[in-house]
């Protein structure tokens, strides 16, 4: 089969066999609340050693509405977001404090009764997976390293990873444009950059699924983009994939202006369109992982595997045996 | 490990369904293609009631062999009851009896009809029965000059005006249908307040001017055999004797009804069922036509040869119940659509089985009206939707709300089909308002969260889903083919069973990765 049709042959991992040979195979069902509630994807981020964003609070009942007046009060700009939300649904982001409301990021304010009307809905489990009730998220508003100035329309570019047994394998910068409202998200029309996994430099970018040279709002280049930390981004991606628990998870990562590469959240059941903003099929890179029997402790080690990967190299040499062996 | 245990299971679930199957076609007989017999029906009448905890006796009339159709078998299901049967001809009564009975008791009848040609009309077998008066001659002129009552005035005049403007005994019936059916006609007025009790129905009152005529005739309730259903209402028309035959006709046009196609039942008014000792009376018919003779012959040889078979077969079960697993065994194969359309072609959708309900509630209102009312219902419920999400509601009252306006657009079309002679019926009520309320709610979201390409994409999907399910569940191969062989079904859910493991592409995801495809070559 995979010989026979032209996206056998391309590599390409269809949705049919990711969710069989990928994530029903590597991803236990019973893991899943980890990732799916934020807040637990949190604890579990800060006890792998991984940056994460402050969180301020969490309002569990329609009845603390005081306590999140008194959060932004004090905090004047912060994000809040559903637990369990998905896709990017029903989250707030707030630059600020304004007489009568809260003032968004646009500069436009949403009066103190729709903000109530929000949380309610938030709490109530409109943009919830599963649709139950809901607690909300009060966290620190990520900064965009400047370096995205002038590539990222009105909300906060981010990066996502692949990470297959702890090994990362496939990369896209995510950037948000006029047309998907500020959002990184591919089908509203945001732009998914391929990255070249061993250089983190941008190979081509793709919006509605056709190659793009240019960024539609700012005119400027997306390709030969060199994304800033990518090493520590990959070993962020690597601690974390295997911490985690999950075989085949996609990372979300944030580069923040202070804090560098931030885990925004974690995804059990990542796209595949990443496959077009690499034009790269993720099945031969992500065979030669699944034949391995060991993987290496050391996320260092896994993020050198991955490289490897990417280049096309056997991965033997990087199992543990040997390496021990290498290290004597 | 895993995947021997689903080779087995899948290999187990084919031999088994392929080995009956077969052995059904090639040992038994039966009929591979099952063409109806269209000249034989099976009737089934289901008598429900409440005993009172004493004697019971209960008296069904029957239906009788007519001029059109001759009654060949019949049997009754009543465990626990005495049965008779008495009379014969044209009156006939079952006569259900038991010492005590407490709580509910149903009791079936069922009989097997076929209809007999009619190339020559029935002679004249039997007496001559006559009118109960002949008000035409002379009697109603002598009763009108010592007595004339406003009734024996209005009759009178009737009775002439439909004489003159008739030329002979036909269109003397039909001028009295026309007369007697125009209720705003002062005179047919006086004929129903000052007339004996129940002139206010059509039947009766032909009847009774018939009979005024000199005209012999009377009531028959009966059922008429058109289409298969659960639930056949029990229907009145007249009969009039004419040139030495019983002539049964429609009592507001007095067109003369196709024999091979009534049942009559009960004549002159009698009723269905006497007795004593229930209270809560029921009585429904259901009505079938019967499979082919060559598949009844299989069965019957079938059950010499393989009495398990044909004890699980459903041909044993009530009528009312076999119409229905009819629908039910069509759900395995839309399931095995959806299956192929969701895994092998990626079509999008919402929800999972949507496309199936959608598709269940096209076969009531067929394909065309069903689409029309579809795109209608939803179109105006995200409107609606807009203008609720505007209002800041919460999810649950919003879903209610919608819920109820829903329903409330349902009422115009069905006001709407009414005021311009649409014949909508009571197909609309059978629309799931719950499905389209879920749709429009789902529609919407995905609207306002990915646009309205991809809420529009899915609907068109959901549409395309549906008319498809549709095609497949009102075939009626298929519905014969799994009604007759039910161990098919065990082929399709070694099909979804398989298709459960396909890790193979979409069709659709050639178009998505055509890029990447190209890359390779």
């Amino acid at each position: 089969m995979r010989g026979i049709t032209s996206l056998g042959r391309a590599g390409v991992l269809g949705m049919n066999a990711r969710n069989l040979d990928f994530i029903a195979e590597y991803n236990k069902r019973a893991l899943y609340p980890l990732v799916d509630d934020k807040i637990t994807t949190k604890e579990l981020a800060i006890e792998a050693g991984v940056t994460v964003p402050e969180l301020y609070g969490v309002i569990e009942f329609t009845g603390q509405w005081e306590q999140f007046v008194d959060i932004a009060n004090k905090r004047q700009s912060f994000v809040a977001k559903p637990a369990k939300g998905s896709g990017g649904g029903g989250i707030m982001v707030i630059g600020g404090v304004a007489k009568g409301g809260l003032r968004k990021m646009s500069g436009a304010i949403i009066p103190w009764q729709d903000v109530r009307f929000q949380l309610n809905n938030l709490l109530s489990g409109m943009y919830s997976m599963g649709g139950s009730s809901d607690s909300v998220l009060i966290e620190e508003r990520l900064k965009p390293h400047s370096i995205f100035k002038d590539l990222a329309f009105g909300g906060v570019p981010d990066v996502r990873v692949i990470v297959f047994r702890g090994v990362p394998v496939m990369a896209m910068l995510r950037l948000p444009t006029a047309e998907s409202d500020g959002k990184a998200n591919l089908h509203m029309g945001g732009i998914g950059a391929g990255i070249d996994l061993a250089t983190g430099v941008t190979t081509r970018g793709v919006q509605h699924n056709e190659l793009v040279e240019h960024h539609p709002d700012f005119e400027t280049e997306v390709t030969g983009f060199e994304v800033p930390g990518w090493d520590e981004i990959l070993e962020l991606s690597a601690r974390l994939g295997a911490h985690i628990g999950l075989g085949y998870v996609g990372v979300d990562i944030v580069i923040d202006e202070v804090k560098g590469p931030t885990l925004l959240e974690l995804n059990a059941r990542p796209g595949i369109a990443i496959q077009t903003a690499n034009l790269r099929g993720l099945v031969p890179l992500l065979e030669p992982i699944h034949a391995l029997d060991s993987i290496p402790d050391d996320p260092i080690a896994r993020v050198a595997m991955a490289k490897a990967n990417w280049r096309g190299q056997p991965l033997e040499p990087f199992q543990i045996g040997t390496l021990a062996d290498a290290s004597d | 490990m895993q995947r021997f245990q689903l080779l087995f299971l899948v290999g187990g679930l084919v031999a088994i369904g392929l080995g009956i199957f077969l052995f059904k076609i090639v040992a038994l007989d039966f009929p591979l293609t099952p063409d109806r017999d269209a000249d034989s029906w099976t009737i089934e009448a289901k008598v429900s009631f409440e005993g009172q905890d004493r004697p019971v006796s209960l008296r069904l009339a029957l239906p009788s062999s007519s001029s059109g159709a001759r009654i060949v078998d019949e049997d009754f299901i009543a465990s626990g009851f005495g049965i008779e049967t008495e009379g014969d001809g044209e009156l006939r009564h079952a006569v259900f009896q038991r010492r005590s009975q407490t709580g509910r008791a149903v009791l079936f009848y069922r009989a097997s009809l076929y209809q007999l040609d009619l190339s020559r009309r029935a002679g004249s077998n039997g007496e001559v029965p006559e009118a109960i008066s002949d008000y035409r001659r002379r009697d109603r002129r002598r009763a009108i000059q010592e007595n004339a009552t406003p009734l024996l005035l209005a009759l009178d005049s009737i009775l002439t005006d439909a004489l003159e403007r008739s030329a002979d005994e036909d269109s003397f019936i039909s001028q009295l249908a026309k007369l007697s059916s125009d209720t705003t006609d002062e005179r047919v007025e006086s004929l129903i307040d000052g007339g004996p009790p129940g002139l206010n129905q059509a039947a009766d009152r032909m009847v009774f001017l018939l009979n005024a005529a000199g005209t012999p005739s009377r009531v028959v309730s009966g059922i008429r055999l058109t289409t298969e259903t659960r639930s056949v209402p029990l229907e009145r028309w007249i009969e009039f004797w004419i040139d030495g035959a019983w002539v049964p006709a429609d009592p507001i046009t007095s067109e003369p009804l196709d024999k091979s196609r009534i049942v009559p039942i009960t004549y002159g008014g009698a009723p269905l069922v006497d007795g004593e000792g229930f209270r809560r009376l029921a009585v429904s018919f259901a009505i079938q036509r019967n499979l082919e003779t060559a598949l009844s012959r299989a069965m019957s040889r079938g059950a010499e040869a393989a009495p398990f078979l044909a004890a699980v077969s459903l041909l044993n079960l009530p009528i009312d119940m076999q119409l229905v697993f009819r629908v039910l065994f069509l759900i395995p194969i839309a399931a095995l659509l959806i299956v192929l359309l969701k895994q092998v072609v990626g079509i999008p959708a919402f929800g999972t089985f949507m496309p199936v309900l959608i598709a269940l509630a096209f076969r009531e209102t067929q394909l065309l009206t069903g689409m029309i009312l579809f795109t209608f219902i939803v179109g105006a419920g995200l409107v609606l939707r807009i203008y609720f999400a505007q209002l800041k509601l919460l999810l649950v009252p919003r879903l209610a709300a919608i819920l109820i306006v829903v329903t409330f657009l349902m009422m115009a079309i069905a006001l709407f089909g009414q005021a311009f002679n649409f014949q909508l019926g009571l197909s609309i009520s059978l629309f799931p308002i719950v499905i389209l309320t879920m749709t429009i709610e789902r529609m919407s979201t995905v609207w306002e969260e990915a646009g309205a390409k991809d809420a529009l994409q899915k609907a068109g999907g959901s549409l395309v889903g549906a008319a498809i399910g549709y095609f497949i569940i009102t075939n009626d191969f298929i519905e014969e083919m799994v009604f007759v062989y039910p161990e098919l079904l065990l082929i399709v859910l070694a099909v979804v069973i398989m298709l459960g493991r396909y890790n193979g592409y979409k069709l659709t995801e050639y178009r998505r990765f055509r890029k990447l495809a190209a890359t390779a070559g």
